[in-house]
C-alpha cells in the first residue's frame, strides 16, 4: 500500500452497471419527505383548533374566557388532576413496589390483575359504579372511578423501571447503613421518578381529555363542556376556543413533566447486564400486603366486572335483539382495523427516518409526531371536524373522517410500537444488506420489514383495539346513522336502560383484554429470553 | 479483484471535518490494515468506500471504476464492496444458509445452494446452513458474516473491527483463520482496527492513521521498525525514544554509538528509536561497558520479562525506559548495565521531542 498525494484524477467515471453514478442518494430523499408529510398531518389538530378559535374575535373569546364558567372548569380539572395524579402515583408505585421488591406470593397473577383495569374504558368504569351506587358522582366520585381506572398507567412503567434497575445500588445504599425505608425513598423512588413523572403525565392528559365518564358522573369539566358546547349549543367558536384553553393545560403539564422527569436519574445499568436484587421479605406483613392488593384489584377491577355479570343477568330479561351486537361489533372493527392499518403505515416512515438518522430534523419530526399524543381527544376529533366542515365538506359525517381521526388520535401508539421494534434491529443490517447489492427498497422489502413484523402487529394491535372503544371522537365523528359499540352503548346509559347497555360495554372490555396483555408484556419485557442469553 | 485508490478524500460528520484529504492505495489480492486510535476517523473511512456516507471531496476508486467523486457517488449497491461490520450485523430473521445466499443472484438456485456451501466449507461451518444466528456462538456468527460478504465476490472488502467483540483467545484464532480465508478466496481487503496485534498478524501492508489522515503507510516491518515519526513508532508498540547525535550512518547516544539503519539520516541532533527487545541488561559487577540505570519494577509475562528502567536525568535519556528480557532482572532499586544492540532508527522531528509533544504530520509519501 502506497499512498500517493499526485495521483491524477482519473479522467473517465467508468460505470459499474446500467444505472451510472446516482444522482445524490435519489431514495434518501423519499423517505424524509414522506415522514415530514407525516409528522405535519399529525400536528394539524393544534393547527385547526388554533384557526378556528381565532375566528371567534377578540370580543368574543374575552367575554368567554372572562366568564366564571372558565373559573369553575380550571378549578374542576385541576383539583381533580391533583386528587387523582397523587393517588394513582402512591397506588402505582405501592402495587409496582410489592410485585417488584418483596416477596409477595404470586406475582404474575398479580401482575396481570393490577394492569386490567385498563381494559375496561373509563367511561364503562362511570357506568359500572353509576348504575350500581347511585350516590356515586360529582367531584369524590369522579376521583373515586379515575383513579381505579387510571393508576395502572403510574403502575406500569413503574413496574417496568423497577424490574429492569440493577439492585446493587439498593444494596450498595444498604451497605452504606442505610435502612430499608431510608433507601426506598432514597434510592429506589428516584431511580422511578421518569417512570412516576410518565405515569402522572398520562394520567392528567387522559383526565384531560375524558368526556363520557365525566358526563356519567355529572361532574363538568374542559371536555364535557367543550362537547356541550359543540353538540347542544352548535357554538363551534367557543367549544374550539375551550379546546384551545385545553390544549394550553396539555401543553402545560408536558412541559412540567419533561422538567421532573430530566430532574430523576437515569438508570445506569438496564436490561441484560441488570442483575435482580433478592426480594425483600414481607414476613409477618405478607398477610396486611395480600390484603392491601385485594382491596386494590377488588375496587378497581371486581366493581367493574361484577357490574358486568349483574347488568348482564338482569339485562337479559329486557328484549335485546342478538343479532345488532355482532353487526355493531363488526362495524366497530371494520373502522378500527381500517384506522389501525393507516395508523401502522404512517408510523413505519417516520420511525424509520428516526431510527436511521439521528439528526436534529428526524428528532424534530419524531417529537411533533408525539405531540398528538398530548393533546386531548376531544380536542383531536373537534379539530378533525373542523377541517371537513371547512376544507372537505363532502367528507363530513363520511366513513373516511371518522378513520382519519382514529388514525390521528392514535398515530402515537403506533409510533411507539414501530420504533420500539426498530430498536431491536441490529445496526448495520442494511448497510450490510446494501453491500450485498440489494437495492435500497428490497432491503426494506427483505430485511427491515420482516425484521419489524412483530412490532408492526404490535402497532395495528394496539391502535385497533384501543379505537373498537373509543367513545368521545365517535360521537362527533361518525358517519350519520352509523354506531359503533361505543356509541351504542352511550345511547343506551344516557337513557338509563343499565340492562341494554351491558353487551356492549362486555364485549369493549373483551376486546381490550388483549391490548392490555399485550401492553403489560410490552412494557414489562414478557417473559421471552432475551436473544443475547442464548449466545 | 482490483485495488482501491483514494486520493485526498474529505469527509465530514456536520460540520466537524472526519476525513482530511487522506491517501490510500491497496494493491489488487492485498490485506491491508488502517491502524488508528478511536476517534481517528478510520470508520468514517471504510463507510466512505461503502457507500454508505459521502465523500464532501476527492475521489475513490476501486480498479477503473470511480466510486465516489464527492459530487457523484454509486449506489453502495453497485459498488460490488463487500463489508463486514464490528458485530456482524447477521440477517436474524434468515437462517445461516441464507444469510449468505442473501447477496446471490435469487433466479439462479442451484449455483446459488453451490456457492453457499462453499463459503461454509471456507469458514469452516459445513452441516450449520439450516440454524438461526441466535443458535451461533460469537466466532461462528462472525464467520458466517464473514462468508456472507465473500460469497457475491466483492471486488473489495472492509472489516470494521470484526474481532473486537470476541474474547481473547476466540479473538487470535479468528483472525488467523479469516487472513487464511480471504488470501485463499484472494479477496483484496482493509481491515479497521486499533489493536496492533492485530494489525501485524493480520495485514500485509499497514497504514497508520491519524486526525482524518494515514500518517505513514507500509509493510509491518518497516512501520515497526522504521517508523516516520515518534507518534507511528508508538502506535506499532512500546518505543524507546532516545535522543542523539547524528552522523549520517552512525547515532551517538548515552547508550553508546550504534549504527543507523535504512538511509543514511540527516547530521545533527535528532532522536532514534530502540525498541524493548534492543535494550540488554547485565549485572553491574559484570566488566564491560553500559550505562548504570535502576530498575524501576518488572512484570512477568510467560515468555519474556517486561522491565522498566530509570535513568539519571543528566543523563540525557528519557526517564522511563522499558526492555524486554528473557532473564530474571534483578529487583526493583537494584542498578544493572543497560546497552543497546541492532541499528538504531532515527525518526524526523527535532531532538528531545517527546511522546506529548505535538503531532507532527509526516506527508505521507515519505515514508516510501
Amino acid at each position: 500500500m502506497s499512498t500517493t498525494r499526485s495521483t491524477r484524477p482519473p479522467r473517465t467515471l467508468v460505470h459499474p452497471g446500467p444505472s451510472p453514478l446516482s444522482q445524490r442518494w435519489r431514495a434518501g430523499r423519499v423517505l424524509p419527505l414522506v415522514a415530514g408529510l407525516v409528522a405535519l398531518v399529525t400536528a394539524c389538530p393544534l393547527l385547526f383548533v388554533a384557526l378556528e378559535a381565532t375566528q371567534s374575535g377578540w370580543d368574543s373569546a374575552e367575554r368567554l374566557l372572562g366568564r366564571p364558567l372558565i373559573v369553575t372548569l380550571l378549578w374542576h380539572t385541576v383539583s381533580l388532576a391533583a386528587v387523582v395524579g397523587l393517588a394513582t402515583l402512591v397506588l402505582g408505585f405501592g402495587a409496582a413496589w410489592l410485585i417488584e421488591r418483596t416477596d409477595l406470593p404470586a406475582k404474575r397473577t398479580w401482575t396481570v390483575l393490577a394492569a386490567m383495569p385498563l381494559a375496561v374504558p373509563e367511561f364503562v368504569h362511570g357506568y359500572c359504579w353509576v348504575s350500581l351506587f347511585p350516590t356515586v358522582q360529582g367531584f369524590w366520585g369522579a376521583a373515586l372511578v379515575m383513579t381505579s381506572s387510571l393508576y395502572p398507567l403510574v403502575f406500569l412503567p413503574v413496574a417496568a423501571v423497577l424490574r429492569r434497575s440493577d439492585a446493587s445500588t439498593e444494596e450498595v445504599a444498604r451497605s452504606l447503613g442505610h435502612g430499608r425505608a431510608a433507601v426506598l425513598w432514597r434510592v429506589t423512588l428516584p431511580q422511578a421518578r421518569p417512570a412516576l413523572a410518565g405515569g402522572a403525565l398520562l394520567v392528567t392528559l387522559y383526565l384531560l381529555g375524558e368526556y363520557g365518564a365525566f358526563a356519567m358522573l355529572r361532574y363538568t369539566t374542559f371536555a364535557t363542556a367543550i362537547y356541550t358546547q359543540f353538540e347542544t349549543a352548535f357554538d363551534t367558536a367557543s367549544a374550539s376556543l375551550l379546546a384551545l384553553v385545553l390544549v394550553a393545560l396539555a401543553l402545560l403539564v408536558l412541559l412540567l413533566e419533561g422538567r421532573t422527569a430530566r430532574r430523576g436519574g437515569r438508570v445506569v445499568r438496564e436490561g441484560s447486564t441488570a442483575r435482580p436484587g433478592r426480594p425483600l421479605p414481607l414476613g409477618g406483613w405478607t398477610r396486611p400486603a395480600l390484603a392491601a392488593m385485594a382491596a386494590l384489584v377488588g375496587t378497581a377491577l371486581g366493581v367493574p366486572v361484577y357490574a358486568l355479570g349483574y347488568w348482564l343477568v338482569r339485562g337479559s330479561s329486557t328484549t335485546l335483539p342478538s343479532a345488532s351486537i355482532w353487526a355493531l361489533t363488526a362495524t366497530t372493527l371494520g373502522y378500527a382495523l381500517t384506522a389501525a392499518a393507516v395508523a401502522t403505515a404512517a408510523a413505519v416512515p417516520v420511525a424509520l427516518y428516526a431510527w436511521r438518522r439521528d439528526t436534529r430534523l428526524a428528532r424534530a419530526l419524531e417529537r411533533t409526531a408525539y405531540l398528538t399524543r398530548a393533546l386531548p381527544g376531544i380536542a383531536v376529533a373537534l379539530a378533525v371536524v373542523f377541517f371537513a366542515i371547512r376544507y372537505a365538506q363532502p367528507l363530513y359525517q363520511q366513513p373516511p373522517l371518522l378513520v382519519v381521526g382514529y388514525a390521528v388520535l392514535f398515530f402515537p401508539l403506533a409510533l411507539t410500537a414501530v420504533r420500539s421494534s426498530l430498536a431491536q434491529v441490529p445496526h448495520g443490517v442494511e448497510d450490510v444488506a446494501r453491500s450485498l447489492g440489494t437495492a435500497p427498497l428490497s432491503v426494506l422489502r427483505r430485511v427491515t420489514l420482516p425484521l419489524i413484523l412483530p412490532g408492526l402487529g404490535a402497532a395495528f394491535a394496539m391502535v385497533a383495539l384501543t379505537a373498537s372503544t373509543e367513545l368521545t371522537a365517535t360521537l362527533l365523528l361518525a358517519p350519520t346513522g352509523t354506531d359503533t359499540l361505543a356509541t351504542q352503548f352511550w345511547t343506551y346509559t344516557t337513557g338509563l336502560a343499565w340492562g341494554a347497555a351491558a353487551p356492549y360495554a362486555a364485549v369493549m372490555t373483551a376486546l381490550s383484554v388483549p391490548a392490555v396483555l399485550l401492553l403489560t408484556r410490552r412494557t414489562l419485557g414478557g417473559t421471552r429470553i432475551p436473544r443475547e442469553a442464548t449466545r | 479483484m482490483s485495488g482501491l485508490t483514494v486520493t485526498d478524500l474529505h469527509a465530514r460528520h456536520g460540520h466537524s471535518a472526519v476525513l482530511d484529504g487522506l491517501d490510500l492505495t491497496v494493491g489488487d489480492g492485498q490485506l491491508a490494515c488502517v491502524l488508528g486510535p478511536s476517534g481517528c476517523g478510520k470508520s468514517t473511512l471504510l463507510r466512505v468506500v461503502a457507500g454508505f456516507h459521502p465523500a464532501a471531496s476527492g475521489t475513490v476508486t476501486v480498479g477503473d471504476r470511480v466510486l465516489d467523486d464527492g459530487r457523484r457517488r454509486v449506489a453502495a449497491e453497485r459498488r460490488r464492496v463487500g463489508y463486514l461490520p464490528q458485530d456482524g450485523a447477521l440477517f436474524p430473521h434468515l437462517t445461516v444458509a441464507a444469510n449468505i445466499g442473501f447477496g446471490l443472484p435469487r433466479a439462479a438456485r442451484a449455483e446459488r445452494a453451490e456457492r453457499v456451501a462453499e463459503m461454509l466449507d471456507l469458514v469452516g461451518l459445513v452441516g450449520l446452513g439450516d440454524r438461526h444466528p441466535h443458535q451461533l456462538s460469537g466466532g461462528q456468527q462472525q464467520r458466517v458474516a464473514l462468508a456472507r460478504a465473500l460469497a457475491p465476490r466483492p471486488e473489495l472488502l472492509l472489516l470494521d473491527e470484526p474481532f473486537s467483540a470476541l474474547d481473547a483467545a476466540l479473538r487470535i484464532d479468528l483472525r488467523v483463520e479469516v487472513a487464511a480465508a480471504l488470501r485463499q478466496a484472494g479477496a483484496t481487503a482493509i481491515l479497521v482496527t486499533h489493536d496492533v496485534d492485530e494489525a501485524l498478524a493480520f495485514a500485509d501492508r499497514i497504514a497508520v492513521m491519524r486526525g482524518g489522515r494515514i500518517a505513514q503507510a507500509g509493510t509491518p516491518d518497516e512501520l515497526f521498525h522504521r517508523p516516520a515519526d515518534a507518534k507511528v513508532a508508538q502506535a506499532l508498540g512500546e518505543a524507546n525514544l532516545v535522543p542523539a547525535d547524528l552522523d549520517g550512518r552512525t547515532a551517538s547516544t548515552a547508550l553508546g554509538t550504534l549504527p543507523l539503519a535504512g538511509e543514511p539520516a540527516e547530521n545533527g541532533a535528532g532522536q532514534v528509536l530502540l525498541r524493548p527487545r534492543q535494550l540488554r541488561l547485565a549485572p553491574v559487577e559484570e566488566p564491560g561497558s553500559g550505562l548504570l540505570v535502576q530498575v524501576v519494577g518488572s512484570q512477568f509475562r510467560g515468555h519474556d520479562h517486561r522491565v522498566e528502567l530509570s535513568a539519571d536525568a543528566d543523563s540525557g535519556l528519557p526517564n522511563r525506559l522499558v526492555a524486554y528480557t528473557d532473564a530474571s532482572p534483578p529487583a526493583p532499586g537494584s542498578a544493572v548495565r543497560l546497552t543497546a544492540t541492532g541499528p538504531a532508527h532515527a525518526l524526523s522531528g527535532s531532538a528531545g521531542e517527546s511522546a506529548g509533544a505535538p503531532t507532527v504530520y509526516v506527508s505521507a509519501s515519505s515514508s516510501r
